[in-house]
């Protein structure tokens, strides 16, 4: 009953206005790039319907096979069908919605995160929603869990293996040379233990998680969590347009991202942005780098406590109770989805195959993926992100660019054959 | 003693406190995320069409 008591939120109810508001918020967003969509594909349609008919044409006149003929029939249907959503007629134009849709990229993802900023910095956001806006983000989670579906045991093994590696590398190579930076500098056990922890592995959580360790005052996790804030936004924003600019695959991009960005939901978001490949990888190689947050706490322990002996007498740390305190548990229903797609049971079916359970939860992620980004967007503040500042700033920005260049060139080597999870 | 190492044990004992909340609505939102996917699957087993039906058409006005 204790732990069932456990599973409610005390004072639960502050929280419903900000949820709810997220959740009309990103039924909005879903709906805009459905709208969107809906005048892109008319527009390529109402285009090609004219070039299709012709091809017809030619294919009657000069008795080319049947097959090409019923494809060709197929595709005009298909594009009348698609024109008819929109109560247009061949020849009509939508211009506007193709370049939206392709040009800028606006697609829900940069609906809810540029409008949620935007909304939350321009008007006089009501305190009372505040509460549930942040938990929103973790609305992500159930969605990760559904997104098990997508991947089977040998892209665990194959891209999870490898951006584990790449994890491993990034995480403790930052972290180590972050807190070893930090001491050489002078800066204080406390905020030198977050920063190291907060730029090598998952950004807000591993600051949260590793501050009780290295016992940092509110200052240094104010400063701390500000620069996180900061640069995990700034990337958000300037990494898918550095991608497409360099010609990155989409598997690299979500290898990249995974590294390069420090929060889960904001890299998921980013991904997720670049294309539906980029977001498979990178929420693999995420699920890989968050089980390690676990093991930065502990190297944090060592590096500032035990291997300096600072450890006060009658303070007992339970490593083992640590490293369970500190689990994310939500990635062990990623992994029992991933196993029972891999058991290929009819009873489950995949995500492409019409009918099937997984058919069904393969149409839910997004929606959670939606009220996360909406939750996303709608907490970033810009007064929040000018906490950021004095030595944790430098650190911060020097850890993200270091990031952010050598696992570029990691992805550009490890090249998109490693990368891609082809759900096979 | 003084007046500032009262206000510091103070905000020391605030932040872990607040810690200690922040780390136990992790857990909680995992536990969560865990029981939503569950039911998720469920209701997936259970009706298909109707669940795809329901986040693919129904939500979207368009």
């Amino acid at each position: 009953m204790k732990r069932f008591k456990y599973l409610f939120v005390p004072d639960w109810s502050r929280y419903v206005p900000g949820f709810l508001f997220c959740l009309v918020f990103a039924f909005l967003g879903m709906n805009l790039d459905r709208l969107i969509a809906n005048y892109h594909k008319a527009n390529v349609a109402s285009l090609g319907i004219p070039k299709l008919e012709q091809k017809l044409q030619g294919i009657v006149e000069f008795g080319d096979d049947n097959q090409s003929l019923a494809i060709t029939k197929q595709a005009i249907e298909k594009h009348r069908s698609t024109l008819k959503k929109v109560n247009g007629t061949i020849g009509q134009q939508w211009g506007w919605a193709t370049f939206l849709y392709e040009k800028a990229q606006l697609k829900y993802v940069a609906i809810l995160l540029l409008g949620g900023i935007l909304i939350r910095n321009a008007l006089p956001m009501p305190k009372i929603l505040h509460p549930g806006i942040n938990i929103a983000r973790s609305i992500i989670k159930p969605g990760i869990i559904i997104l098990g579906v997508h991947y089977f045991w040998t892209d665990v093994v194959k891209v999870g293996g490898v951006g584990l590696i790449l994890t491993v590398l990034f995480i403790f190579g930052t972290a180590i040379i972050v807190m070893w930076l930090c001491k050489k500098w002078g800066i204080s056990d406390g905020l030198g233990g977050i920063m190291g922890a907060g730029t090598g592995v998952c950004g807000v959580s591993a600051i949260i998680a590793t501050s009780p360790v290295v016992r940092s005052s509110p200052i240094e996790m104010a400063y701390a969590i500000g620069t996180i804030l900061f640069f995990g936004t700034l990337m958000l924003f300037t990494m898918p347009y550095i991608g497409k600019g360099i010609d990155l695959s989409e598997s690299q991009f979500g290898a990249w991202s995974a590294v390069a960005i420090l929060n889960t939901a904001q890299l998921v978001a980013a991904a997720e942005w670049y294309g539906t490949e980029a977001r498979d990888t990178a929420v693999l190689i995420n699920v890989a780098r968050i089980m390690l947050l676990p093991l930065v706490v502990l190297f944090s322990l060592w590096f500032y406590i035990l291997r300096t002996k600072k450890q006060e007498p009658g303070y007992e740390i339970n490593k083992w109770q640590l490293v369970k305190d500190k689990f994310p548990v939500f990635i062990l229903g990623f992994f029992l989805l991933v196993f029972l797609n891999s058991l290929h049971l009819s009873l489950l079916g995949g995500p492409n195959i019409t009918g099937s359970p997984f058919w069904a939860m393969n149409a839910v992620y997004k929606w959670f993926f939606a009220i996360g980004f909406a939750g996303i967007g709608l907490s970033i503040s810009i007064e929040d992100m000018k906490k950021a500042g004095g030595k944790a700033f430098t650190i911060g920005m020097m850890a993200a660019l270091i990031k952010m260049i050598l696992g570029l060139g990691a992805v550009l080597l490890i090249g998109s054959q490693w990368l891609r999870v082809t759900g096979n | 003693m003084s007046k500032l190492d009262v206000s510091n044990r103070q905000q020391k004992s605030e932040l872990e406190q607040g810690i200690g909340e922040v780390f136990s609505s992790e857990k909680r939102e995992d536990i969560w995320a865990m029981i939503i996917a569950m039911g998720i699957f469920l209701l997936s087993i259970a009706f298909p069409s109707h669940i795809y039906h329901f986040f693919n058409q129904v939500l979207y006005l368009f």
